[in-house]
């Protein structure tokens, strides 16, 4: 009996290990710089390096589940204690390549970025086994009126999960 | 016999828990992140700019005290700043006072204030005699030294002495903006 649950246990923990060393959803950022460069007050500007688009987000999961991808403000636009709003600092998906997915608003359309974590792509079953789905983004940032002048850095989080 | 049951019935409840345990963990979603670093560089702003650089009371007569635009301003001076500090808009005259007889006058007889602004800085809204000397006008206050446009607005006021020749009296003023208190 003994030799039983010790044979059990082990197996469990065997397949729990294979179980979490093998990613079945996996991300990849071509380029993870976004720069606007220098900018007056009032100004705006759309960022796409690529000419098309600035960079893509290759995601890949072989779970035949459901996944979502979402992006947030982890870190908004910041220079000593003075920031730029997230609502000024804002996303477009340009393409999704082999995507049969949702992208949330459209393709071409430009939303705000935001502190909590927002829904940019649902994916479609077919993307869902092994099928790598790139999407591409193009950033634009408004400079509010009064913005104290400086060096200002931020950070965005992707974020892909197959909880919405 | 009683001793090996307890001992089966222990084992069987360690190895539930241990299942639900790893039911569990296994049902949790699964998630990948990637971070993307942003940067931008804000150009500084200092600038400042007058609509009305004429200032003319016409022809004046001896103990004459001439205000332009009595229920109004005469003329505003339009300032932005966005470096994050104090900054102080100052007046003077430049050189002396001259009068219909090429004579100098005191430039006390010129007096200034500041009708009001559209900044949250301080004006100073009492008549003040000009000097050579810069004089604060406008200190700015938060929102003006982030970014936002202030407009500084000028009444101007001429009191001329009894004694004086009556005439066209020329001067020219300066206005200046500045990090310097």
């Amino acid at each position: 009996m003994k030799t039983k649950i010790v044979s059990y246990l082990l197996f469990v923990m065997m397949m729990l290990c294979v179980a979490t060393s093998d990613a079945a959803l996996q991300m990849n950022l071509d380029y993870n710089m976004l720069d606007f460069g220098a900018m007056n007050t009032g100004e705006s500007k759309e960022i796409s390096i690529k000419g098309t688009h600035h960079n893509t987000l290759t995601c890949t999961s072989t779970n035949n589940m459901t996944w979502y991808l979402k992006a947030q403000v982890v870190k908004p636009f910041s220079f000593m204690q003075y920031t730029i709003p997230e609502a000024n600092f804002k996303w477009t998906v340009v393409s999704v390549g082999a995507g049969k997915g949702i992208v949330n608003g459209g393709v071409n359309f430009t939303f705000p970025f935001s502190r909590t974590p927002t829904l940019i792509y649902t994916s479609d079953p077919d993307d869902n086994t092994g099928t790598a789905i790139d999407i591409s983004f193009r950033y634009s940032l408004d400079v509010p009126e009064n913005q104290v002048a400086g060096n200002y850095n931020g950070t965005v989080r992707f974020i892909m999960i197959e909880t919405l | 016999m009683k001793a090996y049951m307890n001992m089966k019935r222990s084992a069987v409840v360690a190895i539930m828990a241990l299942s639900a345990v790893i039911f569990v963990s296994g049902s949790t979603a699964e998630q990948a992140t990637q971070d993307m670093y942003a940067t931008v560089t804000i150009n500084k702003v200092f600038s400042m700019v007058l609509d009305n650089a004429l200032i003319d009371f016409g022809y004046a007569q001896p103990g004459d005290t001439i205000e332009l635009k009595t229920s109004s301003y005469y003329n505003e001076v339009k300032c932005q700043a966005n470096k994050g500090t104090t900054w102080h808009l100052k007046i003077a005259v430049m050189g002396t006072i001259t009068g219909p007889d090429g004579n100098p006058v005191a430039p006390e007889i010129f007096k200034w204030q500041v009708f009001d602004s559209t900044g949250d800085g301080d004006p100073v809204k009492d008549w003040t005699p000009f000097s050579a000397t810069p004089k604060v006008a406008y200190t700015s206050g938060q929102s003006d030294m982030a970014g936002r446009e202030a407009l500084v607005r000028f009444k101007y006021k001429l009191d001329l002495p009894k004694d004086a020749t009556g005439g066209n009296y020329r001067v020219r003023v300066l206005y200046t903006m500045t990090d310097n208190p």
